[in-house]
């Protein structure tokens, strides 16, 4: 395909062919997100998933919270079956 | 089961947010369970989070969907969850209740003593689709992707483990598992459907949990053989061994068919000195006990059924109000039980004999403390006097009692059972099976009469005759008469040629 397209007060002749491919390729991609979009509106407007969904956050995180609240102590009299 | 590590109970999968794995992951974070989804800081984040925005109140989450019996397929459920047991745990505070002094400064100590130790074993929604109740830790089941059905061990018999899944399990020592489990691999929701857990439906809440309109009953899939069956009925093996139309509606199915299972006693409750809460029971034991229902219902009749010990005592809330259940006497602490360890033979089940008569099967003041007699008077089995004493009418009854089967007097057919010796000690024996009476009656027969029963090792005054040695004692006796007849009259006759 070629077309012309004018630059600087003039027309110059270039070849339409890179610009369909990007074309294309934008196009695609904005499909792809819409078919996404629910994902996505969740996955990055949420900071709540994107932290339970990261383990490495998620160690780090619950590994300070037990390091900075005194460890639940197990009752010293409870026995038998509950 | 393991518990889970801290960061593990919050993972999310990220298949939870795929639509086509779980639609529940397309509906926002905070639209259940609230907090601040644009705080990048964990602390800020969860500023007004609700960890289970199902309970107790399911109708703003779950509800949007599933209130409705709509055309989209989603069955009524959260509207039941108001008399939804799960939920609610009210048999339990209705029979605390039952016993507890009824003043109110009392009853506000119990609440709270409850509201510590016993009200947090409820479940809900998310308790049981989303991950493990938090009385046992809780913790995604599957990283957050709903669970149709519960699993078995993260939900069913994590709270319901210590009797009923170890029972159901076979992980009682020598007690094999459920029949249902072991031989046809059942879990809990065959029996257990979804309708049943997610409540009633009806209109008042039951008060104990045997009251629940929608409840697992093993007629379900079991009926009696030859009784008409509809579309959709379960099917379970009928019921064909005549005992069932002898026991029916007077026995408990668990009475022939469940083995020995737990009894727990006693229970008291408190904290320590860290203020944390804890509990105590005395050691339970395995026993099998079967009782009186006191109230029967049209509905459940049967008089006779399997009871379980449950772990309360006097001093149940001492640490918190002193002598709180002043009315102890008003529930029984032996109540009716089903077992979850059913087997097709049982020992109780062998012989009638090894029921009947059998004393030490039955719940008697002797199994009772002396605390809790008067409040299972209603309970406790009157016993009978044993099977031989009361068939003394008859002649040998040991001998009766061993030889011949139950079933042939207290035939189920017959309005009451037979008393009659000539039923059996006869030439038309009831005791015969078959419709030939070979051989026929003959004078000059050799063989014995009623050749059934001999080769059934079994001989029957009266029914087993050998017509030819009939014949000949008669004729020995009628020949010992004539014979002492002509001695005396050659007696008579010589005394007076004298």
């Amino acid at each position: 395909m070629i077309g012309y397209i004018k630059m600087d007060g003039s027309w110059s002749k270039v070849r339409m062919k890179n610009i369909s491919k990007l074309f294309v390729m934008l196009v695609a991609v904005f499909v792809f997100v819409l078919s996404n979009s629910a994902t996505f509106a969740s996955a990055e407007e949420s900071g709540c998933v994107s932290c339970h969904t990261n383990l490495k956050k998620l160690f780090k995180i619950t590994s300070a919270i037990e390091a900075s609240n005194p460890k639940e102590e197990k009752p010293a009299e409870s026995k038998g079956e509950g | 089961m393991a518990p889970l590590e801290p960061y593990e109970k919050v993972l999310i999968d990220t298949d939870f947010l795929d639509e086509d794995e779980d639609v529940h992951g397309q509906v926002s974070c905070e639209k259940c369970h609230g907090g601040n989804p644009e705080s990048n800081d964990y602390k800020t984040a969860h500023e007004g989070m609700v960890k289970d925005p199902t309970y107790p109140d399911p109708s703003k989450t779950c509800g949007e969907c599933h209130a409705m019996d709509d055309e989209g397929g989603h069955p009524e459920i959260t509207g039941k969850y108001k008399t939804n047991l799960h939920v609610t745990l009210a048999p339990f505070k209705n029979k605390i209740y039952l016993r507890a002094d009824p003043d109110t400064c009392v009853r506000d100590k119990i609440d709270s003593a409850m509201g510590t130790h016993c009200m947090a074993c409820h479940s809900s929604c998310g308790q049981c689709h989303v991950s493990r109740p938090e009385s046992v830790g809780g913790g995604f089941i599957e990283g957050h992707l709903f669970q149709k059905t519960p699993p078995v061990e993260t939900n069913c018999t994590s709270c319901h483990g210590s009797r009923v899944g170890k029972e159901f399990h076979g992980e009682n020592e020598g007690i094999s598992a459920d029949v249902h489990h072991i031989e046809h691999g059942m879990t809990c929701k065959e029996c257990h459907t979804g309708d049943e857990m997610h409540g009633s439906g009806m209109s008042k809440e039951p008060f104990d949990r045997y009251e629940v309109a929608n409840r697992a009953r093993c007629e379900d899939c079991h009926k009696m053989a030859g009784s008409e069956k509809t579309e959709g009925d379960k099917q379970g093996k009928d019921l064909v061994h005549p005992d069932h139309a002898i026991h029916q509606g007077k026995v408990s199915c668990q009475v022939c068919h469940s083995m020995p299972y737990k009894n727990c006693y006693s229970c008291h409750v408190g904290k320590d000195k860290s203020g944390t809460p804890y509990f105590g029971t005395t050691p339970s034991k395995m026993d099998f006990k079967i009782g009186l229902r006191p109230e029967t219902t049209e509905d459940r009749p049967e008089k006779y059924v399997t009871v379980r010990h449950v772990p309360i005592s006097p001093g149940l809330f001492d640490f918190y109000v002193k002598d709180a259940l002043t009315n102890m006497d008003k529930a029984p602490t032996w109540k009716f039980a089903t077992p979850h360890n059913i087997q097709l033979k049982t020992p109780q089940n062998e012989t009638c004999l090894a029921c009947h008569g059998n004393n030490k099967l039955f719940l008697t003041k002797e199994d009772a403390e002396p605390w809790e007699v008067k409040a299972n008077k209603d309970v406790f089995v009157p016993l009978k006097p044993a099977p031989s004493v009361r068939h003394a009418w008859l002649e040998q009854p040991e001998l009766h009692l061993k030889k011949v089967d139950c079933l042939t007097c207290h035939n189920p057919s017959l309005q009451s059972p037979i008393r009659d010796c000539q039923q059996c000690h006869a030439k038309d024996s009831v005791l015969l099976t078959t419709a030939e009476r070979t051989p026929e009656y003959s004078l000059t027969n050799w063989s014995f009469t009623n050749k059934e029963l001999i080769e059934k090792g079994d001989y029957v005054v009266g029914s087993n005759r050998i017509p030819a040695l009939d014949v000949i004692g008669i004729l020995l006796i009628i020949l010992t008469f004539a014979g002492c007849a002509i001695h005396g009259t050659l007696r008579f006759i010589s005394r007076r040629r004298k």
